[in-house]
């Protein structure tokens, strides 16, 4: 259970750096809403999965296709997946 | 705008409505007439070129009130709800105090040119709505804007070079704007209708207050979305903030122009409505901006 918090707050953490206050009512309506989830029950898996739509929704903030791609590079690592090229540029 | 039923932009609707039929159903006040050197008509036509630029500043605010509105209500339960719900409240307050004296003054003023007696009650009333709008638009906007600023972001205060600048613009305002009432007072047939003293104690030091407040508003905006962390909500609550710092000064302008040298008779009518086309401008670009980041702060809030 703390480690499934601790991805929750990694993943609250690392959007932060990217909508600030919002982050955490961001990362709780895509978690309830594509998973289906409890936001702190939350696992690598689940991160894995989650990134695609994560990617869309951020999408839909910003027209910046680097800052998209930095953000879901450091998820990906957060996942347990590999940093893409792009992001680690960033 | 507690328990408003209607959604800002009805009653915006409605309040014009009511303020077009005023305006032009009420007959013109002769002593306008005369000073002014127009007859009926042309004196309708100026109200209509005046309104259309004072209608899309009411429609700036309203939306920009309505924005903010729904954005605050949005983020119901996070730490910034109360805080932005209060800036909303203090933002309606600004939207309803423009257009509200502006209806309650056609009456007025229509009253005050068939009795001379009542001329003075008119003015003076006139004056105190306006300043009542300021005084709790503004304390609203600061207590709000304090509150965003202690909403648990990490914030280094203002360098002592910025608090200097800050005083010292303060001052400047504070002492031209009591010369310039005085002076109005003195040499203009005294539009206020008070004597010195109670004109420093119940418009000048009040009307100095209420802008403080807004100024101390406008710099905790400028200093929270200065610290506030993520690269996507700073853009966007740097935009509103900016519009609303432009907002604020902008109204400050707005009643410094309208409560000394709108309340002189001497002043041609072009030279007033070229300085209020100028501040009506500055104040609609400040209201869009302000929009545009709200906008941008509940897309955030959406997906």
């Amino acid at each position: 259970v703390e480690r499934q918090e601790n991805i929750y707050l990694s993943l609250v953490s690392i959007t932060g750096d990217y909508l600030g206050p919002a982050a955490e009512r961001f990362i709780d309506r895509q978690i309830s809403n594509h998973l289906e989830k409890e936001p702190q029950t939350i696992t690598k898996k689940d991160v894995g999965i989650l990134l695609d739509w994560l990617r869309g929704s951020v999408s839909l903030l910003t027209d910046n296709e680097n800052m998209v791609e930095e953000y879901i590079g450091q998820l990906k690592q957060l996942s347990g997946g590999k940093q893409t090229p792009s992001a680690k540029r960033h | 705008m507690p328990s408003i039923k209607l959604s800002p932009m009805r009653w915006f609707a409605i309040l014009f409505v009511l303020l077009c039929v005023l305006s032009l159903a009420l007959p013109p006040d002769p002593q306008a007439l005369k000073t002014f050197h127009i007859t009926p008509t042309g004196y309708r036509l100026v109200i209509v070129f005046l309104l259309i630029p004072e209608a899309l500043l009411w429609y700036a605010s309203f939306y920009a009130f309505a924005k903010l509105h729904e954005y605050a209500s949005f983020i119901k339960g996070s730490k910034e709800h109360s805080a932005l719900q209060r800036i909303s409240l203090g933002m309606g307050v600004l939207a309803f105090g423009l257009i509200i004296p502006s209806i309650i003054a056609l009456p007025l003023n229509y009253i005050a040119a068939h009795h001379e007696g009542f001329r003075a009650t008119a003015a003076i009333l006139n004056h105190y709505f306006s300043l009542l709008v300021a005084l709790i638009s503004f304390s609203l906007l600061r207590g709000g804007s304090q509150r965003l600023v202690g909403s648990g972001i990490t914030i280094r205060r203002g360098s002592l070079l910025g608090m200097r600048l800050f005083a010292i613009f303060f001052i400047v305002l504070a002492v031209f704007y009591s010369y310039t009432t005085l002076h109005t007072r003195r040499f203009s047939g005294n539009p206020y209708y008070m004597g010195v003293f109670p004109l420093m104690v119940t418009i000048i030091i009040p009307y100095l207050y209420a802008w403080f407040e807004g100024m101390v508003s406008a710099y905790n905006l400028r200093l929270y979305s200065k610290h506030v962390k993520g690269l996507l909500y700073k853009q966007a609550f740097l935009q509103l903030s900016f519009g609303l710092v432009i907002t604020i000064i902008g109204f400050i302008f707005v009643q410094f122009i309208t409560s000394t040298l709108g309340a002189r008779t001497d002043k041609s009518l072009g030279y007033i409505l070229v300085l209020i086309y100028i501040l009506l401008a500055i104040l609609i670009a400040g209201l869009g901006l302000m929009a545009w980041g709200t906008r941008k702060l509940k897309r955030i809030e959406e997906v």
